[in-house]
């Protein structure tokens, strides 16, 4: 089992016992209702429940339906959970907020179906873990989007409910026996059943009071509606076309990075600008073309005679080489792997700065103490293992991992979006919002906060037409199979808030211009059609060919 | 590979014909789905002809076609993709695949004896034991019969007649977990359960790793020396695995290889089922 893989079934056990414990309270809190005479009967919330629309295939953690007894109403609950596992620093973590579009855009999507259904619902959400660890507009957002969002320092500030609930239930093989366990921690007088009680009364109170549904989310899913109605005559061809395969783009530049050539003069172009983008690439391919003479330089410039403290900090700071020699100093003072390489717990050293930032002479005498301890702690005290270690095959190996990583992960490497951009350049050039003359896209969930700071989104643009009129905004993306439906998920949340703005109460379209997603992907790739469907209803029109883009383009 | 279709199906019991088999018969060979279920086809047809009779408990749903070729494996979820949230990706809902899980693919009865055919699993016995293993054999044959499945919301209810002595009862929540979604079982306690033996289905194994395999069905089903377990292979092995058989999957000839399947079915039926009943 790989790093990547050992870290994500970590992560799975996390989550997977903490919904348990939700599951847990919400039972309990059931009980309690129907116990007082408030709901009808006590039930036992089902997990994981399917959610299938023409624009959803979703999983919901939570579900159930309860009759209240007072109004004789019946309403049914959907709820899901999410995990923040933090750090010491407390400070933000960036790549959670692919998760919490996607969390919204389920929402949303179930909100506009059950809407239309004229059931009486709410929609719930439980955070677990530090809400510092994810940007301060999450909150707001979830807000926003659900009907009640609770956070678990809600019901017990700073409380470490990962760590004990990991004490609690190690070696359960079965629900079975997580059940009895939660049940002896409900019991028993410890900080978990002061935690688990206080979460029960929490469930307990909103699910007895229960809120009026939110506006503001019923609105959101509005927008979806109004959209999905605009586009809905056009989706069968939006369909058939993306029945043909993909450009592959991104497959293809891969490729031209491996061959050192390519036929494509776009392709060229994009080349250049991904080797621009990315140093690590080149200096990459260079290293590992004759690793021997790679190690031999490196050997030169850290000699025996430095002390280690030296040594680490010429290699952390080393010229034109430094995006190889983090990647190693990060991972080589162990024989394990790293989990989590970039948590080195200093602020400003993020897993977006690690490899490419040259840090204040503060902070990078922190970074080198840190490593100088980690290497120290390893048994390693001299410059000439050191040097051992970098040219070893492992060091190898590492580099090719994360060449591997570099070229196939979407977010560090943009080659669609640079393609089609060198292909339209000479009709339709692609501009910046700035250039174009028009507001920046910040999604409209920067107005549910007034304290909140939100990005705008970097990866959009606005296509000129003729006269250089804005006529479309445009996004190219590679969509890989698997993630295909998380994808277009994550994307729907960006076009839903990037088309819309919130001013005072209503929402109101910012530009009144199409919103092109532009889909790379395999040339066999046959995406599913509700995933298409769920971008088109957050406002996108899906293109999969640079052909059909220019014909579109042409008629704007 | 038509020609293992051709001869499977000439096998099967007539029930077998509206069966989805999905792609199982097109893939490469050494997939061996399509081996394992020409085995069974061979050792159902040799249990029909030594006066056993068949039943499909599947052949009461709706979903029968789709479901008979899914394991016998509870869903257990192995790796949820951290950072994101979950998707609904599989075409048969989580709870007809729980169901699918319980059910045997067939049942056996002759003189009072009963046995059930479950393939790549057995979920009574991981229950039932409380063991927790990663190996799937092809075919297991487990004495007695499911006598009752029920979904009830989110939960699904099976009893499963073990024998006169032991009925096996249990109640599994519809959940996609890492965790075996066992919320009750009676008995309570964790029991050791025979099971009447394992059928492992080589398309191109080496002898090594056919041998390994057959060691850790030893371990876990408690089997000793040569009893329990049967190799059948699609190519010659040197080595003790125990019983085994071979099966020339090369041959053009549709008649020798109907012949060669059912010489292995009545292999698995002299040394598993009915030992020393010629």
């Amino acid at each position: 089992m790989n790093v990547k893989e050992k870290v994500q079934q970590h992560a799975a056990l996390r989550n997977d016992y903490i919904e348990m414990l939700v599951d847990f309270a919400l039972r309990k809190a059931l009980e309690k209702l129907a116990e007082k005479g408030v709901i009808s009967k006590a039930v036992w919330p089902e997990r994981h429940k399917e959610f299938k629309a023409v624009d959803a295939s979703d999983v919901f953690d939570h579900y159930f339906r309860i009759k209240f007894i007072k109004t004789a109403h019946e309403v049914e609950f959907w709820g899901q959970t999410t995990c923040y596992k933090g750090n010491e620093l407390g400070v933000a973590e960036a790549n959670k907020t692919y998760e919490i579009r996607e969390t919204l855009i389920e929402a949303l999507t179930l909100r506009r179906h059950l809407l239309a259904s004229k059931k009486e619902f709410r929609i719930l959400h439980f955070t677990f873990g530090p809400s510092e660890y994810t940007y301060s507009w999450f909150e707001a957002a979830k807000t926003a989007s659900f009907d009640w969002s609770m956070y678990s320092a809600d019901i017990v500030d700073k409380y470490d409910i990962f760590s004990n609930l990991f004490t609690l239930l190690a070696g359960t093989g079965s629900e079975l026996d997580v059940q009895k366990r939660l049940q002896i921690a409900f019991s028993s007088p410890s900080g978990l059943r002061d935690f688990l009680v206080g979460f029960v009364v929490k469930i307990e109170e909103w699910l007895g009071s229960l809120p009026e549904k939110n506006a503001l989310a019923d609105k959101q899913a509005k927008i979806l509606n109004t959209e999905y109605s605009s586009a809905e005559s056009k989706l069968a061809s939006i369909i058939k076309s993306s029945k043909v395969g993909g450009e592959n783009i991104k497959g293809r530049v891969i490729q031209a990075i491996t061959a050192g050539k390519s036929s494509d003069p776009h392709i060229i172009a994009t080349l250049k600008r991904v080797y621009d983008g990315n140093g690590f690439i080149s200096t990459a391919l260079k290293a590992l073309n004759d690793w021997s003479a790679w190690g031999n330089q490196i050997s030169r410039k850290v000699t025996n005679e430095l002390d280690l403290r030296a040594a680490i900090d010429l290699l952390w700071n080393i010229s034109d080489d430094f995006c190889i020699t983090r990647r190693l100093l990060v991972r080589l003072f162990s024989s394990q792997s790293v989990h989590y390489p970039a948590d080195l717990n200093i602020r400003t050293v993020t897993e977006h700065t690690l490899y490419t930032v040259m840090y204040t002479p503060e902070i990078n005498d922190q970074v080198i103490d840190y490593f100088l301890a980690k290497y120290h702690a390893a048994g390693i005290r001299d410059a000439k293992t050191l040097k051992g270690l970098l040219t070893s095959s492992r060091a190898k190996q590492i580099v090719v991992d994360a060449l591997q990583h570099d070229t196939s992960n979407g977010t560090t490497l943009k080659p669609s979006f640079y393609y089609v951009e060198e292909a339209l350049k000479d009709k339709f050039p692609l501009v910046s919002f700035e250039a174009a003359g028009l507001p920046l896209p910040v999604g409209y969930h920067s107005k549910f906060s007034s304290i909140a700071t939100v990005q705008s989104y970097g990866n959009l643009k606005v296509v000129l037409g003729r006269h250089g009129r804005p006529i479309a905004v445009i996004k190219a993306k590679y969509f890989r199979k698997p993630e295909f439906p998380r994808r277009a998920k994550e994307e729907a949340y960006v076009g839903l808030t990037a088309k819309y703005d919130l001013k005072g109460s209503k929402f109101t379209s910012r530009y009144n211009l199409p919103f092109i997603m532009f889909v790379d992907m395999d040339v066999t790739l046959t995406p599913p059609e509700f995933a298409l469907v769920r971008l088109v209803a957050a406002g996108w029109l899906p293109v999969f060919k640079i052909s059909d883009l220019r014909d579109y383009l042409q008629t704007l | 590979m038509m020609l293992l279709k051709q001869a499977a199906l000439q096998l099967f019991p007539p029930e077998f014909a509206s069966v989805d088999w999905r792609d199982i018969w097109e893939r490469p060979l050494q997939d061996g789905t399509a081996f394992q279920w020409s085995i069974v086809a061979a050792l159902t047809r040799r249990l029909m002809d030594t006066g056993w009779k068949y039943k499909i408990p599947l052949i009461d749903f709706e979903q029968q076609p789709v479901l008979m070729t899914l394991r016998n494996e509870i869903p257990i979820a192995h790796l949820a993709q951290a950072g994101h949230s979950a998707t609904s990706d599989q075409s048969v809902a989580l709870d007809d695949r729980f169901m699918a899980s319980l059910i045997p693919k067939l049942t056996f009865t002759k003189d009072g004896k009963v046995l059930s055919l479950f393939i790549e699993g057995c979920p009574y016995h991981i229950i039932a034991t409380g063991q927790r293993y990663e190996i799937r054999p092809d075919i297991l044959l487990l004495p007695g019969q499911l006598t009752t499945i029920n979904k009830q919301g989110q939960m699904v209810e099976y009893q499963y007649a073990y024998s006169n002595e032991l009925q096996l009862e249990g109640v599994l929540r519809v959940s996609s977990s890492r965790l075996l979604p066992l919320v009750q079982k009676t008995p309570p306690q964790d029991i050791a359960l025979s099971v009447l033996g394992v059928v492992e289905c080589s398309v191109n194994k080496s002898a090594r790793v056919a041998s390994k395999q057959i060691d850790g069905y030893r371990a876990v089903f408690q089997f000793t020396g040569d009893e329990g377990t049967f190799l059948i292979t699609g190519n010659e092995i040197t080595a003790d695995c125990g019983s085994m058989t071979h099966v020339d999957l090369t041959t053009t000839n549709l008649s020798g290889l109907v012949s060669s399947l059912l010489e292995a079915g009545e292999q698995i039926r002299l040394h598993l089922v009915e030992p020393g009943v010629v």
